[in-house]
């Protein structure tokens, strides 16, 4: 009786042990989602990102559907510096027959440069949808 | 003869091994392990540039395959060019169209591959979070190289630096200086561009022009159109210009030695009474005010002979003949 009772505790202290270890990490989450529609645009625009958190993962997934022209995806770091890009573009546009291309980045950098991150958004003629959905998770670690 | 024997025994030898490790069959083949999230085909797509590694249209797409319910897929390529190429396999999720390009995360959807007429490359994924990332190529060392440059870059992209953006940037710069090794000393060239272009070359394009240049002298031989277009962004002096600069350069020298020349020559020509004495400078003053040689003894208290050998002296000096020279001086 008293061994089984040593062994409930030690499991139980254990159990707690390992939950209040696995709380001392929480995550907070800042989200973005832009939907950006295009329709026979060749018109650049561009998307600041601010990263303001230190200890922290970038979370950045763009998605860009094309039924016509071009559209071509760049990610610029707040040095300027590129860390992404795709082109995705359509020949047949007409009304009987119309093609659809998909492009996608993703990018998950830990402890990024912080400061304005910048999405080019470079299209032509085209005719589409582009999706940013971007997060910071802030890692934060309890001392005890 | 015994010698030659020995020589054509060996030879044929040779021939046989060799024959025997050439490529039985034309084909880009695998076997793939797929979830139900997939789309079981798989696309061939051309890459005509390094400019288009990202670019995805039908336009690109050369051929598609069906995957089978074991994850097999076959490729024929004897109808590629004798040349090397860079081609993409990519695979589209179910509901996407099949011009659907994933990079990054675990959904990346594509590997590039090196390959030509004759190429049997033969790919498996093993288990891992997306599909290809872990991937054995076979045949294709130079294919294989390209997936191991994209490990590394994908490594030092998502690695944790413990929040010091310094420590990515000597990442980022190690890495670059790592992927310019691999293209000085890769045997093949297209992998050596694909390193440069994984560089970030555009950004040390000045810093290491030098070593872009010699790069693309190396493979000089290589005529394809990734290399024309990896020359167009790295100007190369060709010999001809060279020689321009030469030119140039030893006409600029010779215009400056001859300035120094005349002037060292018009110097001495306009200051030869600095070659005289205190007692001849005295004398050709004198000479000069038009004094005869024995108003020049009195003046100077020396004797008339003395005189006499400081005048010759001062003619030889000043390379003249006469008193009267020495006047219009």
């Amino acid at each position: 009786m008293k061994k089984s009772f040593v062994t409930i505790f030690t499991t139980l202290s254990l159990f707690l042990f390992l939950t209040n270890f696995a709380s001392a990490q929480e995550t907070t989450i800042f989200g973005i989602h832009r939907n950006i529609e295009l329709k026979n645009e060749s018109q650049t625009k561009e998307v600041k990102i601010e990263m303001n958190e230190k200890e922290c993962r970038f979370n950045l997934r763009i998605n860009s559907v094309v039924r016509g022209g071009e559209v071509t995806i760049e990610i610029y770091n707040p040095n300027g510096k590129k860390q992404g890009n795709f082109s995705v573009g359509c020949e047949i546009q007409s009304d009987h027959a119309q093609e659809t291309v998909n492009g996608q980045i993703s990018k998950f950098i830990d402890n990024p440069e912080l400061g304005d991150w910048k999405i080019l958004i470079i299209p032509k003629n085209a005719e589409g949808k582009v999706t940013i959905e971007f997060t910071q998770d802030v890692i934060k670690t309890s001392s005890n | 003869m015994e010698y030659f024997n020995s020589r054509l025994l060996f030879i044929s030898i040779c021939s046989l091994l060799i024959s025997s490790q050439l490529p039985a069959r034309s084909q880009i083949s695998g076997e793939l392990s797929l979830d139900t999230t997939w789309s079981r085909v798989i696309y061939l797509s051309m890459i005509p540039g390094f400019d288009q590694l990202n670019a995805m249209s039908n336009q690109m797409i050369i051929d598609r395959a069906a995957i089978d319910e074991n994850g097999n897929f076959s490729f024929t390529t004897n109808y590629f060019p004798y040349e090397y190429y860079l081609y993409r396999l990519h695979i589209s999720k179910k509901g996407d169209p099949p011009a659907s390009l994933i990079i990054g995360g675990n959904d990346e959807n594509h590997i590039f591959l090196i390959a030509n007429k004759q190429s049997d490359i033969t790919i498996r994924n093993r288990d891992s979070e997306s599909i290809f990332g872990q991937v054995e190529i076979q045949n294709s060392p130079q294919s294989q190289l390209l997936y191991e440059i994209d490990k590394m870059v994908l490594f030092v992209d998502t690695a944790n630096f413990n929040g010091s953006p310094l420590k990515r940037e000597l990442m980022e710069n190690a890495l670059d200086e790592k992927l310019r090794q691999i293209a000085d000393t890769c045997t093949f060239p297209l992998t050596g561009i694909y390193a440069i272009y994984k560089s970030n070359f555009e950004a040390h394009k000045a810093t290491n022009s030098e070593f872009y240049v010699s790069f693309i002298k190396k493979w000089k031989q290589e005529k394809s159109t990734y290399f024309d277009e990896f020359g167009k962004k790295i100007p190369v002096k060709t010999d001809r210009n060279l020689s321009y600069v030469s030119l140039i350069f030893g006409l600029i020298i010779g215009i400056f030695l001859m300035y120094f020349i005349q002037k060292r020559v018009v110097e001495k020509s306009v200051n030869p009474i600095r070659e005289l004495t205190v007692q001849e400078r005295n004398i050709y003053t004198m000479l000069q005010k038009g004094s005869s040689n024995k108003e020049i003894s009195d003046e100077l208290n020396i004797s008339l002979s003395t005189v006499k050998s400081h005048v010759n002296s001062i003619f030889s000096k000043l390379k003249v003949k006469s008193r009267r020279e020495i006047l219009n001086l």
